[in-house]
């Protein structure tokens, strides 16, 4: 297999990845990276059409949108009449069928209940169903293709990513020459003209060929590679290496070999863009060791890139699929103050979630409490169907499913043969929201801030209120320890300020840097966000924001997550910009607290006085420092 | 094997994961314990561990509770196909399908809420009571709870977690890779030929024996000794639970053990073992979240376990 890097040569070895996908029952749930509509339609033509010749069976498609609700997915209506029943997305008919092939367009706007019943189905052997009077059980046969923005990777359950074994960059399948992507688009030649000529050159018939033989056995050899390649990627569990093994082991298959070794694990894992080779100037330098922030980060050392390959490392990618991950040098002599060029296969991440910020909510994949008022209110996405004995609440067309099956007994029990539809009760049915508060609770803590002062008891207000209001929760973390990037501040979503989440991320500790300009940012984001979510929209907003405005990393600073040196008063004139941004958003009332830091206290009334926000000072723990301050 | 169960490992062939068979084995012997939860890490084979402990103890798999099943299915209904025809014919929900046996929720925490007070009823009262679509139905049910859940997914109400006898902190034990991927290799092989495959056939004598093993442990009854009865109390008084029914748990749990390892009389080394899996979830105070640490063990230690 060519691993060249043209773009070409990347979309025949995913079409190489795609068929050993489908020939092995655990690889059937691929995930692709940053695909256009087109792109993936194309990947979704080649894999029906090589899990046809894998399985020897006609492969159905099914795509999942995002108002799915769970009658559309399981199914509604069994043992009623032809009319009335509606065969489930996710279920087989009643008789034999093939395989279906599941397409999710984006991962990201899954629908809840959608999310739920994938959980429930990715990896299962055995397929059940208990609802509304359906009992089956049975042997799943699908197969999975989903799509998804890795820059959005974060807004997605790593219990659901996790269910991926097969992972696809699109972006890579692509010309890096922008005018040569636009002369292709216009040209409208795609990535395939006829995707079903690129797949049965060769491929569709070593699929046939391959399902009458033994998977290739991994050596011993083997086994000990796939343990070392996923070491820098070591997440819990055994489901990545899993993955790895038994996709060298399909494509050693349908290569026809006899054993699986190690060539053909690293083969595998260079097909799904674990490494790249690429081409680096590299001018050697002395080593700063004053500067911990420099002598950490590689990514610091001047470097300028050149790729044979598209989607290149640039300065101020987000970490995400293109996070670098351990350099393997090559070609290692060098002088200092010289510029060579080296051959050096960079290790990329086909698990971009692992470095990604949370941007869901907790327990995203939970439905709301019986209990929470935010159950009744103003309407979130359809989660599923329950009891109700409110009849302002009463959902018209599962309630007629709920009284449909009783329609002939309670026509007998009174003697009327031909009398309209009998409702009573014990058939209203409501529609089951996805939680949809009205108020957000938004806390930018500054952790270096924090000092002397006694800031957790002046929270305890705004936490009732939260609390009161139910309202939905970010908490913004600037210079907390053990964040992922010192950099950058980090986020917390949680649906109430019960969450565990939320008391977990009040007791860190301080950390190193103060990128309050960050927070400001992601505060500003959040609010945004929450404010354009249509039905679902936040009406109001809490904004507290805890610091001494004295933020010592630039905005770009952050975006770019690199440190290249002291950046003098940079920080502060970020940190006032991005509260300027922040003021010009409606419906959020600001307050900041205040520490009363012993030096440049003036830049807390600065801070406010940009963020329109009014005061509350911080009493110190120890009252007979903050007299003598 | 049927086509049902052709895809399930082998419990035999569960590598590691030693606390999650003793909880389930324990909760076999002795069913009094009232259930197991096995909360952990994603992809640590909890699900797997369970279903096939199932199938080595009685050859099916468990009647399992989907997280989005309805109340009918869950206490029961009427069968629509025979109200179709004007007749009235009751079908069994799935705690009535579990009784005596194993009922199974994978992703527990995400369980609907309603239904989660159902079983909650259920299992603190033992009755299920029906009255509903001109139902009314009494039953006494028995059945051993078995759950599994990624605690990253979001918590347990603490009263559903008060309903497990047994729970079990699951994580992943990075030096044995190696032999969980040899396995699980070795067994997708095997599946291309599941009637003659060596390798299904090894592990299927070992359940057997294992098997006979625990149902030889369900007859024994080894002593309690009030030495250890006390040692029971001192335990959970100092770990700090609520209520008796930690101490119940240890009690019932060790003697579980001695019977497995066909002991007379239970030991304060059987105590040990058990208590993790008895007590960390039951710390006063706890709030749902797990607690079970060095300050735990020291108290082991200084009671002589």
């Amino acid at each position: 297999m060519n691993r060249t890097s043209s773009p070409a040569a990347s979309w025949q070895a995913a079409l190489w990845v795609l068929a050993a996908s489908s020939l092995h029952p655990g690889l059937r749930r691929v995930l692709v990276f940053d695909a256009s509509a087109e792109d993936l339609e194309t990947v979704a033509a080649a894999v029906k059409v090589m899990l046809e010749a894998a399985t020897a069976s006609a492969v159905s498609r099914v795509t999942l949108a995002p108002f799915h609700d769970e009658d559309d997915l399981w199914g509604i209506g069994e043992g009623l009449p032809a009319g009335w029943h509606r065969p489930g997305l996710l279920v087989p008919s009643n008789g034999l069928e093939g395989w279906r092939l599941i397409v999710i367009p984006d991962l990201t706007v899954l629908s809840l209940p959608a999310a739920r019943s994938a959980l429930q189905l990715l990896e299962a052997d055995l397929g059940r169903l208990e609802r509304h009077g359906q009992s089956r059980s049975w042997q799943p046969r699908l197969s999975w293709l989903a799509a998804c923005p890795s820059s959005a990777i974060g807004q997605i359950s790593p219990h659901l990513l996790d269910r991926f074994p097969v992972r696809l960059q699109a972006g890579v399948w692509r010309p890096g020459d922008h005018v040569a992507h636009l002369r292709e688009w216009l040209s409208n030649s795609g990535l395939s003209q006829d995707p079903q000529v690129e797949t049965t050159q060769g491929l569709e018939e070593a699929l046939r060929q391959s399902t009458a033989r033994n998977l290739p056995p991994l050596t011993a050899e083997a086994i000990e590679e796939t343990i070392n390649l996923l070491i820098p990627w070591e997440a819990p569990g055994v489901r990545r290496h899993l993955g790895l093994a038994r996709l060298a082991q399909a494509l050693s298959c349908l290569s026809g070999n006899a054993e699986t070794l190690p060539d053909q694990i690293r083969e595998a894992a260079s097909l799904m863009k674990y490494f790249r080779t690429e081409s680096v100037k590299k001018r050697s330098t002395s080593p700063d060791t004053s500067n911990p922030a420099t002598v950490a980060d590689p990514a610091s050392a001047e470097m300028e890139h050149s790729t044979s390959s598209t989607g290149s490392v640039q300065p101020g990618d987000q970490p995400g699929s293109l996070a670098p991950g351990p350099e393997l040098p090559i070609d290692t002599p060098s002088v200092a103050g010289e510029e060579q060029t080296e051959e050096v296969a960079l290790s990329l991440s086909p698990f971009p979630e692992d470095h990604a910020p949370v941007e869901r909510f907790a327990a995203p994949l939970q439905l709301a409490r019986e209990d929470s008022p935010q159950r009744a209110r103003r309407g979130g996405a359809t989660a599923g169907v329950r009891r109700t004995a409110d009849p302002a609440e009463v959902a018209p067309v599962p309630t007629l499913f709920a009284a449909a099956p009783f329609q002939l007994l309670r026509r007998n029990r009174r003697g009327v043969k031909d009398a309209p539809f009998i409702v009573t009760a014990a058939d209203w049915r409501a529609r089951r929201r996805a939680p949809s508060p009205e108020d957000l609770f938004v806390l930018v803590l500054d952790f270096t801030a924090c000092g002397e002062s006694d800031w957790h008891v002046t929270l305890i207000p705004y936490i009732r209120e939260a609390y009161v209001r139910r309202s939905a929760v970010c908490l913004v973390l600037v210079g907390a320890a053990g964040a992922p990037c010192e950099l950058r501040a980090e986020r917390v979503l949680a649906r109430s300020i019960l969450a565990p989440e939320v008391l977990a991320a009040l007791n860190r500790e301080r950390g190193r840097a103060t990128p309050l300009a960050s927070g400001l940012e992601l505060a500003r984001e959040t609010i945004r966000d929450a404010q354009y979510r249509g039905r679902g929209a936040i009406l109001r907003t809490q904004l507290v924001v805890l610091s001494d405005g004295r933020g010592n990393i630039s905005l770009e600073a952050s975006r770019t997550a690199r440190f290249s040196g002291p950046v003098g008063s940079q920080g502060i004139t970020d940190t006032l910009q991005a509260a300027a941004r922040l003021a010009t958003l409606d419906q959020v009332e600001s307050v900041v607290l205040d520490p009363q830091p012993l030096h440049a206290s003036h830049l807390v009334k600065e801070l406010a006085d940009t963020l329109e926000a009014r005061i509350t000072k911080i009493p110190w723990r120890d009252p007979t420092l903050e007299a003598s301050a | 094997m049927s086509e049902e169960t052709a895809e399930i490992l082998p419990y035999s062939a569960i590598v590691g994961q030693e606390k999650v068979k003793l909880a389930l084995e324990l909760a076999y012997v002795a069913p009094r314990l009232g259930g197991v939860l096995l909360s952990g890490e994603r992809g640590t084979g909890k699900s797997t561990t369970v279903r096939a402990f199932a199938l080595m103890t009685s050859e099916r798999l468990p009647v399992t509770l989907p997280i989005n099943a309805t109340e009918d299915r869950v206490v029961g209904g009427w069968r629509i196909d025979a109200l179709m025809e004007g007749k009235a014919e009751p079908q069994a929900g799935l705690l009535k399908a579990a009784d005596g046996s194993l009922l199974y929720v994978d992703e527990v925490n995400l369980l609907d809420d309603h239904i989660v007070n159902i079983l909650l009823d259920v299992t603190s009262t033992g009755i299920l009571e029906v009255q509903r679509e001109g139902r009314l139905e009494r039953l006494v049910l028995r059945f051993t709870l078995v759950g599994t859940m990624n605690p990253e997914e979001g918590g347990l109400r603490p009263q559903l977690l008060d309903r497990f006898g047994l729970m079990v902190a699951v994580r992943t034990v990075p030096e044995q890779r190696r032999e969980i991927l040899r396995h699980v290799l070795r067994f997708d092989q095997a599946l291309r030929e599941p009637d003659t495959s060596p390798f299904l056939q090894e592990m299927k004598a070992q359940d057997a024996a294992r098997r006979e093993r625990l149902d030889r442990a369900r007859t024994l009854q080894p002593a309690l000794p009030d030495p250890i009865l006390n040692l029971c109390v001192e335990l959970a008084t100092r770990i700090g639970t609520d209520g008796h029914r930690g101490e119940r748990t240890l009690a019932i749990a060790a003697q579980a053990l001695a019977a497995i390892e066909d002991a007379q009389e239970v030991q304060p080394g059987h105590l040990r073992r058990v208590a993790p899996l008895a007590l960390q979830h039951r710390v006063k105070g706890a709030a749902g979240h797990i607690l079970w640490g060095e300050a735990q063990e020291k108290i082991l230690d200084e009671l002589g376990l």
